[in-house]
């Protein structure tokens, strides 16, 4: 059965921000003024006790009567997240809600369906946000004329994940996501990638481990990337994404590197096509480190069904036991949202 | 002739000496320990020739960690591996290589169509792999048994939600198997095969759905132009396999 609970809705959850009269003023911490044009979503401050992860999926609707055009989008995280995404709705499975409802999931059970990624696979990638420093703002406007098109009372998830342990430190989440409107004449529409690469695998001795992959088929046309970012935690080295040759088999010259696992780097100033003959590749490289930090091995193997002790890491959300390998891609004009998962 | 599970875990108890690391980045991770880098693994040195080129045969890992050669023309089974999805572990026996970094090796896997110009890849995977000495075939190297199957080979991921419009089971494709630098990543050695994906009888590794279910999951996923939903558990039981379509 759904988790979901009813949470705020957006009209309730400004309320609540702004307080009640003769309470005084609101706590310091991370804010964002709203856009003149446009809307704001705002996931208001959760606690993340020590040594737990709190990833929670919100469910919010475009606030909005008719077809709107996003050109620009604004992210404000209190310090010490370590990821928010906004996804549109995709296939049901065991993840589902209506404007207003949460489910939360918090690291002591993961078998809640905010963690399990099966449940937003083909879900499209709206934005997403990693930056932890700065108050955690990132503004991106897309290039003159590229919008993201929102239908009228489109629902949305946005998902906030949070880590109170040993490699991040966050012991409060609160986001806020401005979408900055602008006329729809004349516009391309953005279409996003989200693809992971869930056959990872990081044991103990790994170093330089690279795994390698890459997702694309039906870009009919060329197409052109304007930004990139990527995701994986603390034993990640280095990330590329390129443009992949199928009939060569070989990867190009990579448009995106980064190595900061916990800040990474989000190009919003690309410029590279991709042609109808190429897809999307991209690389991650680890260095294996023991857990810590009251991790243990037995978790490390529960987390990824080992089938003997290994202590090795394997796919999934929790930062301390566990690895990623996702890309985040946005580009123009859109053929579709890929999902490779 | 060629190891079976068993055999894998005896040759990799047998091994010993400690290898070395490969360079360290410039931006190693914040949490890497004094314990990290450092391994018992076999020290073989050169396995083969060293004035041929290196070589390779390509096998199917199964879901219990044994192995299959693969002989063009072949049927090659699609499983659910611990992520999810249905791959095709394919893999190589390697020799005229040299076993350093703890054997670890780099080799890709990529499942080409064979109806269109160029005989594009619609899928591929490229991953390090931990090699040993062969037992049983002196001067070739195995796939090393670590965790589990997934790391004894490329997960060359063949069917779901990238979607392509031709069917992965049931059809003829081209599959390659390549032996790549570790660090350049050049094409050391490479052999492409037809083989035929087929949906098994009995998919150890899909616990998603009941077991009578499994087959009409995986013919559901490995159909042409998969979409999110099309093989939900509570419609499966109405799934009509379209007519093959394989051009």
């Amino acid at each position: 059965m759904l988790s979901a609970t009813r949470f705020l809705t957006l009209s309730a959850a400004l309320a609540a921000l702004s307080g009640c009269p003769g309470e005084g003023p609101p706590p310091p911490g991370v804010t964002l003024p709203e856009p003149d044009q446009g809307w704001q979503f705002e996931v208001a401050e959760f606690d993340v006790p020590a040594g737990h992860e709190i990833q929670n999926c919100y469910f919010v609707e475009v606030p909005e009567d008719e077809e709107v055009c996003v050109a620009r989008i604004e992210v404000a995280q209190e310090p010490g997240t370590h990821h928010m995404n906004v996804f549109r709705l995709g296939t049901q499975i065991d993840l589902w809600g209506e404007a207003g409802d949460v489910v939360y999931g918090d690291s002591e059970d993961r078998t809640t369906p905010c963690w399990r990624s099966g449940n937003w696979a083909d879900w499209p990638l709206v934005v997403n946000s990693q930056q932890s420093d700065e108050g955690g703002h990132y503004d991106w406007t897309m290039p003159d004329g590229v919008v993201h098109h929102f239908a009228p009372g489109e629902v949305l998830m946005i998902q906030s994940h949070y880590v109170n342990g040993s490699t991040q430190v966050g012991e409060v989440g609160h986001v806020f996501v401005n979408f900055h409107t602008v006329p729809c004449d004349g516009t391309q529409e953005l279409g996003t990638m989200f693809a992971t690469n869930q056959g990872i695998d990081i044991c103990p001795g790994d170093l330089g481990i690279e795994f390698s992959s890459s997702c694309g088929n039906g870009f009919t046309d060329p197409v052109t990337v304007i930004a990139a970012n990527s995701h994986y935690h603390s034993r990640g080295r280095n990330f590329t994404i390129e443009p992949y040759d199928p009939i060569a088999g070989e990867y190009g010259e990579p448009f995106y590197e980064n190595e900061s696992w916990d800040d990474p780097l989000m190009a919003t100033d690309l410029d590279v096509t991709i042609t109808p003959d190429q897809r999307i590749g991209w690389h991650c490289s680890y260095d294996y480190a023991p857990p810590a930090g009251g991790t243990t091995c037995e978790d490390l193997d529960a987390i990824n069904a080992s089938k003997e002790p290994t202590c090795c890491y394997g796919f999934g959300g929790i930062v301390d036991a566990s690895e990623h390998c996702n890309i985040f891609v946005y580009y123009y004009p859109k053929v579709e949202d890929f999902s490779c998962i | 002739m060629y190891l079976s599970r068993l055999g894998v875990l005896a040759a990799v108890a047998s091994c010993g000496g400690t290898c070395e690391a490969p360079p360290p980045s410039d931006a190693g991770p914040a949490d890497s320990g004094p314990d990290s880098g450092l391994t018992d693994c076999p020290d073989a040195g050169f396995l083969g020739d060293p004035d041929s080129p290196p070589d390779l045969e390509i096998i199917a890992v199964q879901p219990d960690g044994s192995f299959v050669p693969i002989l063009d023309g072949d049927e090659v089974g699609l499983h659910t591996p611990f992520q999810g999805g249905k791959v095709i572990l394919a893999g190589a026996l390697l020799t005229n290589v040299e076993l350093v970094d703890c054997g670890r090796l780099r080799v890709g896997a990529l499942l080409r169509d064979p109806t269109q110009p160029g005989e594009p890849a619609v899928y591929n995977e490229e991953r390090h792999v931990r090699y040993e000495p062969m037992p049983d075939r002196p001067g070739w190297a195995v796939p090393r048994l670590i965790n589990d199957e997934r790391n004894m080979a490329p997960n060359l991921e063949s069917c779901g939600l990238d979607p392509y419009p031709r069917d992965t089971d049931g059809c003829e494709w081209i599959l390659e198997v390549r032996l790549e630098d570790s660090r350049t990543r050049e094409i050391l050695a490479s052999e492409r095969l037809r083989i035929m994906p087929i949906c098994p009888e009995d998919d150890p590794g899909d616990t998603d759905v009941p077991p009578e279910l499994e087959l009409e999951q995986c013919t559901c996923q490995c159909a042409a132009n998969y979409t999110g939903g099309r093989c939900d558990k509570a419609d499966l039981p109405k799934w009509i396999d379209p007519p093959l379509d394989c051009e």
